[in-house]
């Protein structure tokens, strides 16, 4: 018995939109974020993932919809909010305050801090303890920010771009810190990224944010099951480049190749003419699905 | 073990290749211990959850088993059943291959066969 | 949930270095005067045991900008620490009596102390000490008043911007220019000074409980700023 896993959603947000003065930077956004995992929220600058986190954290309100927390909304919620971290990149509120002093708070505030871990974490990144967090650089800034959410050890931790301003060693560091204290410590966790290729691996879950709306949650992998390349024969494959389902499409002398989305339901046929099917890298085929969604809208706009 | 391959292959299935390409050459030996998916988690800097997915795979194949509070351990018997199904996939990744090339390249089967005696005899 | 220590503890680490410069400077400032008024008599005009009357403005000032930097400052620091705005604001309400009471009680040490002090030197000095009971409570109730107040207007800043927050101001020396002009406010003030009734504290305690209403009210949907 013991061996079933609660698979039932810690976090939800249902039909949340979120208007600021005429812009509408969520809108209709549903997604239920399964528990103990890592999710990963991927959008294009200014798709909303930062609005979204927000709104997750009961830090801003929405306009409409609902965000729950266990069932329950989290809106002046007290078990809600003491258990959800948001490490944002950069925190305003903190600039005024010493390293040492944000570390002291944490561990006043926070009645699952690790003090142990964090002083082992601010050792790995050589933080300055006496400096204020205004007069840190802006990887360091981030680094804070990632003490806090790994020492923290809140049943829901928020991550806004946490690599910001980090060089290639230390992301590799923050990622492998990040697995081992998830395994060590399984919790939900949430990280909004651009850097895809880097951290693909780390997800289980994909969700997709594109102008304001949540249009995929899935597991990495059947995520990523959903796309194809598809290579060959010109003449056999131009007929389908019409087709809804392709995002991209390229042709050199008389070889094509186009990016599937979607069910294949021909593929035995389409082997059997000598079409290549290959698997596509995720931040390749984030980059086409955004790319043919700007597209799309675009177009719309003109008719 | 080798590094994992960013080709759009799932990562679960990568890391049970890699387990069976350790069992097939020796490096885990039958009723040895496999490495936890933490470690391997923590190794390749992948989610857990994958890990623990590749792992399951092979556990349901029967080619590892679980010691209860223990870890995951090698099943007897394992290496002839995934050199068997390697054999299989031989066939069809790379004769399969051979054969389609050599006929696009106009080669006939006697001329394979040279090429085959040929290799031999240069090995030796 | 968290303890109440920690919390406590952590807006005293928050706060403390800035009350000990504060008082550390006043202090000095009045052992000063002291001893300039004690060896050169006449180089300030005020008697001497005036010396201490400029401290209250100076303290208002303080509790004000306080009141200023608990809504702009410690909201959002709180907020981020995973409060509800319900925790924060009862949080405001202690830390605001508690600082105000500890405030006053200082002044109240400080001229009263300091009174005996400067009789030690100069025992020909006539004084009427307003006792230190009644000086300790009228402060504590302005100072209080005060806090709220410009805690709202914080609030007003931080939530509305910078225009809105200006007309706060406006609206708040406009309402003081309105009061002082008023007779009834000469007497009411002479009355606080010469040590009468303590139902004075009656107006400072609505204007308290007014603004710590309308401080709750704009709290409470007030929200974090995303960038």
């Amino acid at each position: 018995m013991r061996d079933t896993i609660d698979t039932t959603p810690l976090l939800e947000c249902r039909h949340v939109s979120k208007q600021f003065s005429g812009t509408i930077a969520v809108k209709e956004a549903t997604a239920s974020f399964e528990r103990d995992a890592i999710h990963g929220l991927l959008g294009a600058n200014g798709a909303g993932k930062t609005t979204l986190l927000h709104l997750l954290s009961g830090q801003i309100f929405q306009t409409q919809g609902d965000i729950l927390y266990e069932g329950y909304p989290v809106h002046e919620n007290p078990q809600a909010v003491a258990n959800i971290c948001f490490v944002k990149s950069e925190e305003r509120s903190w600039m005024d305050y010493k390293v040492k002093h944000l570390m002291n708070f944490c561990s006043l505030l926070y009645p699952h801090w690790d003090e142990e871990f964090a002083n082992e974490l601010l050792r790995t990144f050589r933080l300055p303890l006496g400096r204020r967090y205004k007069n840190l650089s802006r990887g360091m800034q981030s680094l804070v920010g990632i003490v806090r959410g790994l020492a923290s050890r809140c049943q829901v931790t928020l991550f806004d771009e946490p690599t910001l301003g980090l060089d290639a060693d230390m992301r590799e560091t923050f990622y492998d810190l990040l697995i081992r204290d998830f395994s060590e410590n399984p919790r939900t966790i949430i990280l909004s990224t651009h850097l895809i290729d880097e951290s693909a691996k780390l997800f289980q879950y994909i969700t997709l944010i594109e102008q304001g709306t949540i249009t995929t949650h899935l597991e990495t992998e059947q995520f990523m099951e959903q796309a194809h390349y598809l290579q060959g024969n010109s003449s056999l494959l131009e007929r389908l480049s019409e087709d809804p389902h392709v995002l991209h499409q390229e042709s050199l002398a008389g070889t094509t190749r186009l990016v599937w989305w979607g069910d294949l339901d021909n593929r035995e046929q389409l082997i059997h003419q000598g079409i290549d099917i290959q698997p596509v890298p995720l931040q390749k085929l984030f980059v086409y699905l955004t790319r043919k969604r700007l597209k799309s809208s675009q177009s719309e706009d003109v008719i | 073990m080798g590094l994992l391959r960013d080709d759009g292959r799932p990562i679960f299935l990568q890391i049970a290749e890699k387990i069976e390409d350790d069992i097939i050459e020796g490096r885990l030996p039958e009723e040895s211990q496999v490495p936890s998916t933490n470690q391997f988690a923590a190794f390749y800097q992948i989610n857990p959850a994958t890990a623990a997915k590749g792992v399951n795979m092979l556990v349901d194949q029967e080619i590892l088993y679980k010691k209860r509070g223990i870890g995951m351990f090698v099943a007897e018997g394992a290496r002839v059943v995934l050199i068997e199904k390697r054999k299989e996939q031989f066939y069809e990744q790379y004769v399969v291959t051979m054969i389609n090339e050599a006929a696009k390249l106009g080669i006939t089967t006697r001329q394979l066969s040279e090429m085959i005696s040929r290799m031999e005899s240069n090995e030796s | 949930m968290r303890s109440f220590r920690k919390q406590m503890k952590f807006h005293w680490i928050d706060f403390r270095k800035a009350i000990y410069i504060f008082w550390l400077v006043l202090i000095l400032v009045n052992s000063t005067q002291i001893v300039i008024q004690h060896f050169w008599p006449g180089i300030i005009d005020s008697p001497i045991d005036q010396v201490f009357a400029a401290n209250y403005s100076v303290i208002a000032i303080f509790t004000l900008v306080a009141g200023l930097i608990t809504a702009t400052q410690t909201f959002p620091l709180m907020m981020s620490f995973g409060f509800t705005r319900k925790q924060f604001f009862i949080n405001v309400q202690i830390i605001s009596v508690i600082y105000c009471a500890g405030m006053a009680l200082m002044q109240s040490i400080v001229v009263h102390a300091g009174s005996a002090i400067i009789h030690l030197f100069d025992s020909q000095l006539q004084s009427s000490l307003i006792p230190f009971f009644t000086l300790w409570y009228m402060q504590f109730w302005i100072y209080l008043a005060i806090s709220f107040l410009f805690f709202v207007m914080g609030i007003v800043f931080y939530r509305f911007g910078t225009l809105a927050g200006i007309f706060v101001i406006a609206v708040y020396i406009m309402l003081l220019y309105w009061i002082t002009e008023k007779p009834s406010f000469d007497s009411y003030f002479n009355s606080i000074t010469a040590n009468t009734s303590p139902t004075l504290i009656l107006i400072p305690l609505i204007i308290t409980i007014i603004a710590a209403s309308i401080g709750w009210l704009l709290c409470r949907r007030a929200a974090i700023r995303t960038h």
